[in-house]
């Protein structure tokens, strides 16, 4: 009973080591990591900047009557939102409204370190790549947002000349228009005479947004999509395929690299910062609660190794306020503990012995911690879901946080808290702040 | 039971009460005389873009030009590569974004010129590659309704959880004092910015959904002291429950709120040392949050659901 009491104690301790040295080195090799360590979290463009391009309203020739303020402002709430799905929450996308055009400052995706205008170009021109793709049998099955992006390429959004909508004179259902440039022309006459019975899947970036059936080889410039589409529905797909999503094609007409606006020291600065306050939060803890303290010390380290791990891992770019989010994550996220040691130690002076007062320390401490995170993870979805930019960046780092010291209180802290008593001296109550014997009793 | 209570939070609500509503119209007054100062992502501006001969020093020249406008200023340099690929030529840009309702005046734009021209950067004013642009706000009006909407909604819905979860309080009493309480910090947290005129922009957003999810966190482990004590002292009057439910729960706040004022202001005397402006305000009002938060928690928000339940029962018994 004893000894696996210790032995669960030494593999929770092991546990933890294991996960700070993984949020610290990472796993695999330099290049293709399984596991992304603290080096690879991707910072945001106040610390580590990024690129800085103008971009330009580029309407094909002929258009007439567009209301260009208009336009670019979708673009740019369009753009917001794309990149808000790459977990890039610190860009500054602005309308110039003198000359007409948009100003946009993304941060260096992960891993670049040298300034390249080419790679930065491309990197911007993919928001919204149109491409037709041979997708496989059973891949046209899935749901289409899980169709994947990998089949070999039959025509890209420069062999498109244009798409629109018309109406079936039969059905009244809507059909997609599209006509090809004649670069497109017999490419597409080849692949349709190859997939005749298979399916196509047009796609932007990643994602596959129609997936239709070939009927027949198709060696005109002009076909269509049918479907039971209806008129929003086929404008939305003609709209798509037209200018990949935006209202309007946007031309890069330049490119430059920006630098930080507070820069390296910063980081170093925020950084220092975070370990100071990580260990005169542990100092407090252990001055107070001491032993318990020490445990839930060992907890907080668990806590931000976890954080570290998301925030590497899902590529989430952290910004400076993001990090000062994440040291306070540190004294806030100490809180479960200190809900759980102060009913221990309630228990303890009600004279109860040190095994009841842990169980019933955890128990009466649970519905409180859980009813303080829910809600707090209410404010966290809402601005998940409506915010936008650093909004919603801050509504995960929030959730996260709230989260994992939930977790880590009501796991980690309480194996540890428990099996710990499996030692001598850690079952003596002065070692919990409370007088030996129980004040009262 | 009742020998645990050392301090009558109950009797001196009053008190409580004032001090809040006294902070709050001295930071009202300050607003009304001040004014809010809003950066450049919430209102727009301009953006001059000036070349230098080398590498310049970003943050000062913002601090220079604050001072010499007296207009909120970022600022940061831009390494442009422009010809082709053989022929490419590398120069460095200070682009300054000016927070302003208005363009900047002709006589505005020679000031920035003749500011850095006089503290020695190495500008170059003739050159093609300069420019003066107007800015819409990046946190356009719709990023800050959605903000506030999502404050609004996350309010209500933590309205009526608490309303759920705590009906033994008579849960809607319960949750509006709760909710008011999250209102008085937002409004502390506002008046800090007001006060030492620190510039609102996407930052302050974060800072103050912290401090409501913080702030919230305080008064519901609060409230359930109440509600278990409410089952167990079946016998007391709601004063003595509600102060012996404050006292029982005071060591975890304070201790919680010692651990995060550690954190916080550990990372306000960094970003002071070090002169990092944006994390200077984000601290600073995360400070003044927390402490409000857990002000309101203890003071506030169970004196307000006592208050309003002993006027419904006089009212009551009364009628």
């Amino acid at each position: 009973m004893k000894d696996s009491r210790a032995f669960k104690f030494f593999a929770m301790l092991a546990f933890i080591a294991l996960l700070c040295y993984l949020a610290f080195f990472g796993l695999g090799p330099e290049n293709s990591r399984i596991i992304k360590g603290a080096n690879e979290i991707r910072t945001g463009i106040d610390i580590r900047g990024g690129i800085s391009a103008i971009m330009i309203p580029d309407y094909p020739e002929g258009t007439q009557g567009r209301d260009v303020a208009e336009d670019l402002a979708s673009a740019r709430s369009i753009m917001e939102l794309r990149l808000d799905a790459q977990g890039i929450f610190d860009k500054n996308i602005n309308v110039d409204a003198t000359n007409n055009r948009i100003i946009i400052d993304i941060p260096w995706a992960q891993n670049e370190t040298r300034f390249d205008p080419r790679e930065a170009l491309d990197e911007l021109g993919s928001t919204g790549r149109l491409t037709f793709r041979e997708v496989s049998d059973a891949d046209a099955m899935l749901p289409l947002n899980q169709i994947p992006a990998t089949g070999a390429i039959i025509l890209d959004g420069e062999d498109i000349k244009t798409a629109s909508q018309s109406q079936h004179p039969q059905t009244g259902y809507y059909n997609v228009d599209l006509e090809l440039k004649d670069s497109g022309v017999d490419k597409f006459a080849e692949a349709t005479g190859r997939l005749v019975g298979h399916h196509i899947g047009i796609f932007i970036d990643d994602e596959c947004i129609s997936a239709p059936y070939v009927r027949t080889t198709i060696n005109t410039s002009k076909f269509f999509i049918e479907g039971d589409f209806s008129l929003e529905e086929a404008k939305a797909l003609a709209d798509k395929i037209r200018f990949g999503a935006l209202p309007v094609p946007l031309k890069p007409v330049s490119v430059d690299a920006i630098s930080a606006q507070l820069g390296q020291g910063a980081l170093d600065v925020a950084v220092r910062a975070g370990i100071v306050a990580f260990a005169l939060v542990c100092l407090f803890m252990i001055l107070y609660y001491r032993l318990p303290g020490l445990l839930a010390s060992i907890a907080l380290s668990a806590l931000v190794a976890l954080q570290i791990l998301f925030l590497a891992n899902t590529g989430i770019s952290v910004t400076l306020p993001g990090i000062g989010g994440i040291i306070l994550s540190m004294g806030m996220g100490v809180d479960a503990n200190v809900i759980i040691f102060e009913r221990i130690k309630e228990e303890l002076r009600e004279g109860k012995t040190l095994r009841a007062s842990i169980e019933t320390g955890f128990k009466r401490a649970f519905v409180a911690i859980m009813d303080s995170n829910i809600t707090t993870i209410i404010v966290a979805v809402v601005l998940y879901i409506l915010g936008t930019g650093p909004v919603k960046g801050f509504g995960v780092t929030l959730g996260l946080g709230v989260i994992l010291s939930f977790i880590t209180a009501v796991s980690i802290t309480k194996a540890l808290t428990r099996n710990i008593t499996a030692f001598g001296f850690a079952r003596k109550k002065k070692n919990y702040g409370v007088r030996e014997g129980g004040a009262d009793a | 039971m009742t020998s645990m209570i050392k301090f009558d939070f109950v009797k001196n609500r009053k008190i409580f009460f004032t001090i809040s509503i006294a902070i709050l119209l001295v930071f009202l007054s300050l607003y009304i005389i001040n004014g809010a100062v809003l950066d450049i992502t919430f209102r727009g501006g301009t953006r001059m873009s000036i070349e230098c001969g080398q590498m310049v020093d970003a943050n000062l020249a913002a601090v220079k030009l604050e001072q010499a406008l007296n207009k909120k200023v970022n600022t940061s340099v831009m390494e442009t590569v422009s010809g082709s690929q053989g022929a490419a030529k590398k120069s460095i840009m200070l682009r300054i974004d000016v927070a302003s309702e208005t363009p900047l005046t002709p006589d505005e734009e020679q000031l920035v010129e003749d500011t850095l021209v006089n503290e020695g950067f190495p500008v170059i004013l003739g050159s093609p590659n300069n420019e003066v642009a107007s800015i819409e706000p990046s946190i356009g009006r719709e990023t800050l309704s959605k903000g506030l909407l999502a404050v609004l909604i996350s309010s209500v819905l933590i309205l009526i959880y608490i309303a759920w979860r705590f009906s033994i309080m008579s849960g809607l009493s319960a949750a509006v004092s709760a909710v008011i309480a999250l209102i008085h910090d937002c409004l502390m947290m506002l008046g800090v910015y007001v006060a030492f005129r620190i510039p609102f922009n996407d930052v302050f957003i974060a800072a103050i959904l912290t401090i409501i999810g913080y702030s919230i966190n305080d008064t519901i482990i609060i409230y359930d002291r109440i509600r278990e004590n409410a089952r167990i002292m079946q016998k007391s009057d709601m004063a003595t429950i509600v102060n012996v439910s404050i006292w029982q729960t005071l060591s975890r706040t304070v201790n919680t709120t010692v651990t995060t004022l550690i954190a916080v202001i550990t990372l306000y005397i960094f970003a002071t040392v070090n002169n990092i402006a944006s994390l200077m305000g984000f601290s600073l009002s995360l400070v003044i949050g927390c402490i409000a938060g857990t002000y309101s928690s203890v003071f506030i928000a169970a004196n307000l659901w006592h208050w309003w339940r002993s006027m419904r029962m006089k009212t009551k018994t009364s009628g």
